[in-house]
């Protein structure tokens, strides 16, 4: 193994950063780029190799970019010495993954493997016959009735990349800071576990719950029927080990990390019930850069009422809502203007759905789709922001436009609540900027927007208050500053020893 | 939300079992064709011959017909397998328009790798008349092309159609031999005999264009599959090595005879031994069968219920039904096969008295048909092997052999007259042995290798695209 200088922090992204574009990315690129006096380390979780383009420039201080490809196995000796006691013993801990684990278990396979890195590969872990016979023990114990073959597959997925992140070459850092749990989390754990230096994680998106999600939708997962309405009787079927082998990373993850960290309280509820102790968790909000966006010119009242939907034409923003409201609030103000602004491409179909829509309410002269644009140009003449998402994480639009003074009208979803309402513990309480409604609601949506258009007093408040918590709580440097000191706290702590009950010494100020 | 974690469904990546297990299936089968057509042809060449053994003309026409098949044997056979491997993959890819270009690409390429052998053999080592050299190089690739184009046909199950060509070819080839032998000595002979066999050739290449109705392009495609299957390239060269090793060593014997042009063999080794292998064709076939038909279903079945859902448990009751079916198979061969070898061993002296042959060959010929019993099962054993994509252990067993094979021939050799044969009922014997206890050690392993060692074909992950923007104006920063 190359022997490599130590970085001040490792990223441990799972699937994002720098090939793919969104919330968590831009939100990693701007950390990165905004503590310029640390250097990063970069180790990429991808599922395989296939070709992918980097959709970022990573700035100057990313020492090192590492990709950890979770389906891909060193091959290792075809053999060890002592294979069934290392069996025997691996089963242990992975019956423990398979069905609800803990750090320890985690802990027992890094002690188990570690030693053997280099040597261990896909020979020993899939291909021996010691390793075939504790993958069927592991089945009768747990999965009997699941079919086997895809039982052999899930396995290999789950189980292979957890083998894959505990075999990896893992660059030597200060610090470990997992974006995510799931994979990167269980790195991370296992990168606390070996060097002794601190980790954290830090959840956008809660990801047992977004797996959660999935797995529950998932048709091509097989669910073993059984002849029973009582839920209580159903046999494990293999959607549960998903989700047991998620959560046993995820409550590993908590477990090793000294924060538990996310971007808005709503989060730290799934947080908790997955097993994350209440005393190392924190917000950190996401930021947005406040200046720039206070600096908006404003024309008010020169122009038609103005509302806009700012967002991906996609069905998990519910675009057609948005349509429905305007038609209604268009009965209320004649002149009314709306516009979508937002990307069209992403799903095509859906898209022409929404332009079909907008003909057969007959609102061609109130809304315009105007693709994707630069937003900043357009902040200028709108009054007010609307989202009427399914779903969201921390919605910079609302923060953006909030900073320009615009309130927001958006759907009870994320972290939405507490931005237009403040959060519970808000000190002195700035009052609503904007309204919060109900989901899939046209009608909600707007009466909202007509009270903002309609009611010049309320308007005003909700803009003051909005432009005052952007600039209070949201602001990109306080979010840059928090981490700052968080890293620095962290990289100047003394290494961990080892004192057998895995506990760390008390290290935090 | 975009960028937390991968789509999960990216990282289920799994394989297609059934896919490829009935490639297996047919290539296993298809491979044991040239060495029955062998058997066949030698046992009929030397009984038909023993009338007139004595002329010398009739020997040398021997001895040129069974080095022939010998070494064209040996050197094609690597080949062979792998386009019939190659071949089996097509068919159940559902692309077998490739079979016309892959017969002329191999026909080209077995041609161009024994092209210098055979004729550096008939010029340089052999002294025959100009005629004979090129009628014997001309039956050189004859038969070359008939090991080839046998393949063909087998993959498709046409036996019938197979068999005919044989038996009328050859029946053509022996009746024209004794014609032109008539009119024109040794070379008329070969003359006939080549008509005879371009005959069968002819058969099998239009009857192949027949059933696979495509131009004959991408000739030399498959020799790309040589990387993956270089296993059987090499399993196939060895075993026919093997079944010829013995007959090489008994060369050097004592009794050998040298004739004129140069041609070395062991008449009373070799004709003992070709009237022995003509012990195992019935009970050869009986076992195909049975492979083909009832064993297959039971094949198929296992690997069936593992794609629809079956339980471990459920698979294990499959895995032993199959073994049960495989078990079945062989004891009915070795009953066959013992009931027949037993028979010939009591009537040997009559049967060689019947063909004529000498007495002295009687022990040879009995320990040749007790070593071509357990000659037999341990080719049935491999066959089995090949049905589960074992190839490692395939090429063991018949390095194996052929090690055994020439190392206890020669012990035999030194033994003096009394022990010939003896080398290659031993081989046999040690090699079926150690084979049956690789195979059914093998055999409870399925499901291991069923999941493990045979390699799924990858269905392709669906391609890793970037997610989309999360917002509408991250493009824009």
């Amino acid at each position: 193994m190359k022997d490599r200088a130590q970085c001040d922090v490792c990223l441990l992204l799972e699937g994002t950063y720098p090939y793919v574009s969104g919330g968590v990315s831009s939100w990693v690129h701007d950390i990165i780029g905004g503590l310029p006096e640390l250097n990063f380390h970069i180790v990429s979780l991808l599922a395989n190799r296939a070709p992918r383009r980097r959709v970022y420039q990573m700035p100057e201080n990313v020492v090192g970019l590492d990709h950890l490809y979770l389906h891909e196995l060193p091959k290792g000796w075809p053999w060890l010495p002592r294979l069934k006691s290392f069996f025997r013993t691996s089963e242990l801990y992975l019956q423990n993954v398979m069905q609800g684990g803990s750090l320890d278990d985690l802990r027992g396979l890094v002690a188990l493997m570690a030693p053997l890195r280099g040597r261990l590969g896909s020979q020993v872990l899939y291909s021996s016959h010691a390793a075939w016979d504790m993958l069927i023990n592991l089945y009768r114990r747990s999965q009997s009735r699941s079919p086997f073959l895809e039982y052999f597959y899930t396995w290999r997925s789950l189980i292979g990349g957890l083998y894959a992140v505990l075999l990896a070459d893992l660059p030597p850092a200060r610090a470990y800071h997992a974006v995510s749990t799931g994979y990167a989390g269980a790195l991370m754990a296992r990168a606390a576990i070996e060097t002794g230096r601190p980790g954290i994680v830090t959840e956008h998106g809660i990801y047992t719950n977004e797996r959660r999600i999935e797995i529950t939708m998932a048709d091509w997962i097989y669910d073993t029927p059984y002849a029973s309405f009582s839920v209580t009787d159903a046999p494990r079927n293999l959607k549960d080990m998903w989700k047991d082998v998620f959560g046993t990373y995820s409550l590993a993850c908590y477990q090793a990390a000294e924060e538990v960290l996310t971007i808005f309280g709503g989060n730290q509820r799934f947080q908790r019930n997955d097993g994350a102790d209440p005393a190392k968790m924190r917000v950190i909000p996401n930021g947005v850069a406040v200046e720039r966006f206070a600096g908006v010119e404003r024309a008010l009242g020169s122009h038609r009422p103005t509302v806009a939907l700012i967002g991906r034409v996609v069905p998990i923003k519910d675009v057609k809502t948005f349509i429905r409201a305007c038609g209604l609030l268009q009965q209320q103000i004649l002149e009314l203007e709306a516009l979508i602004i937002g990307p069209l491409d992403e799903d095509k179909e859906y898209a022409d759905e929404c332009r079909e829509f907008v003909r057969q309410e007959g609102l061609e002269s109130t809304i315009t789709f105007t693709g994707k644009v630069n937003v900043f140009d357009y902040l200028g003449r709108i009054d007010v922001v609307a989202l009427t998402s399914i779903s969201e994480g921390q919605p910079l639009v609302i923060l953006e436009a909030g900073a320009a003074g615009i309130p927001s009208v958006a759907t009870d979803v994320g972290a939405c609540q507490e931005i237009i309402m403040g959060r519970e513990d808000e000190q002195p309480a700035l009052g609503p900027g904007g309204v919060v409604t109900t989901l899939t609601s046209p009608k909600a949506t707007a009466e909202a927007l007509l009270k903002l258009l309609s009611d010049q007093g309320f308007y005003a408040s909700c803009s003051a208050a909005i432009r005052e918590r952007v600039r209070r709580y949201y602001d990109k440097r306080d979010m840059l500053a928090a981490y700052r000191g968080l890293y620095e706290r962290l990289i100047a702590a003394p290494d961990a020893a080892e004192d057998g009950t895995g506990r760390r010494p008390a290290w935090r100020a | 939300m975009a960028g937390v974690g991968f789509a999960l469904r990216r990282l289920a990546e799994r394989g297609d079992l059934l896919g490829v297990v009935q490639a297996y299936a047919h290539s296993a089968a298809a491979s044991t064709g040239p060495w029955l057509y062998t058997i066949l042809c030698l046992a009929t060449l030397t009984v038909w011959s023993l009338p007139v053994v004595g002329s010398e003309g009739v020997t040398l026409f021997r001895a040129i017909v069974t080095y022939n098949f010998a070494f064209s044997l040996v050197f094609s056979g690597g080949v062979v397998r792998v386009v019939t491997r190659c071949l089996a993959d097509q068919i159940y890819e559902r692309r077998a328009d490739q079979a016309p270009g892959m017969l002329m690409g191999g026909l080209f390429v077995l041609c161009l790798i024994q092209m210098p052998i055979a004729v550096s053999f008939y010029i340089f080592v052999v002294d025959l008349s100009p005629p004979l050299v090129v009628q014997g190089l001309i039956n050189y690739f004859l038969v070359t092309g008939l090991w080839l184009a046998g393949v063909f046909l087998t993959a498709l199950r046409v036996y019938t159609a197979i068999s005919l060509s044989f038996v009328f070819g050859l029946g053509a080839a022996l009746g024209l031999a004794l014609v032109g032998g008539q009119w024109a000595g040794v070379e008329g002979m070969l003359i006939g005999f080549n008509a005879g066999l371009a005959l069968v050739l002819f058969l099998l290449v239009a009857r192949t264009f027949a059933e696979y109705p495509y131009p004959a392009v991408h000739m030399l495609g498959f020799l790309r599959t040589f990387k993956p299957y270089w296993s059987l390239a090499l399993a196939g060269f060895f075993y026919n090595v093997a079944i010829w090793v013995d007959k090489w060593v008994m060369w050097l014997a004592p009794e050998r005879e040298k004739l004129p042009s140069g041609f070395i063999h062991n008449g009373t080794y070799d004709t003992a031994m070709f009237l022995a292998y003509l012990s195992i064709v019935p009970s050869m076939a009986v076992f195909l069968l049975h492979l083909e038909t009832r064993f297959y279903e039971k094949y198929l079945r296992f690997y069936r219920e593992i794609e629809s859902h079956a339980t471990y448990e459920r698979i294990e009751e499959d895995h032993g039904t199959l073994i049960g079916e495989l078990a079945g198979g062989l004891r009915n061969l070795i009953v066959i096969q013992a009931t027949i070898s037993l028979l010939c061993i009591i009537l040997a002296p009559r049967i060689l008295e019947a063909l004529d042959v000498s007495y002295l060959q009687l022990g040879i010929f009995r320990f040749g048909v007790i070593g071509a019993f357990f000659h037999v099962l341990l080719l049935c054993l491999t066959i089995v092997l090949s049905y589960f994509e074992l190839r490692a252990q395939v090429l063991f067993l018949t390095l194996f052999f052929l090690a055994t094979n020439a190392i206890f021939t020669w012990y035999s050799l030194q033994q003096g007259f009394a022990y010939y044969g003896y080398g290659y009922f031993a081989s046999a014997l040690l090699s079926f042995l150690i084979g049956a206890m690789v195979t059914f050690r093998e055999l409870g392993r399925i499901p291991y290798h069923t999941f493990i060692t045979q390699p799924p074909t990858a269905r392709a992950a669906p391609e890793d695209e970037p997610a989309p923007a999360e917002r509408a104006d991250a493009g824009a920063r």
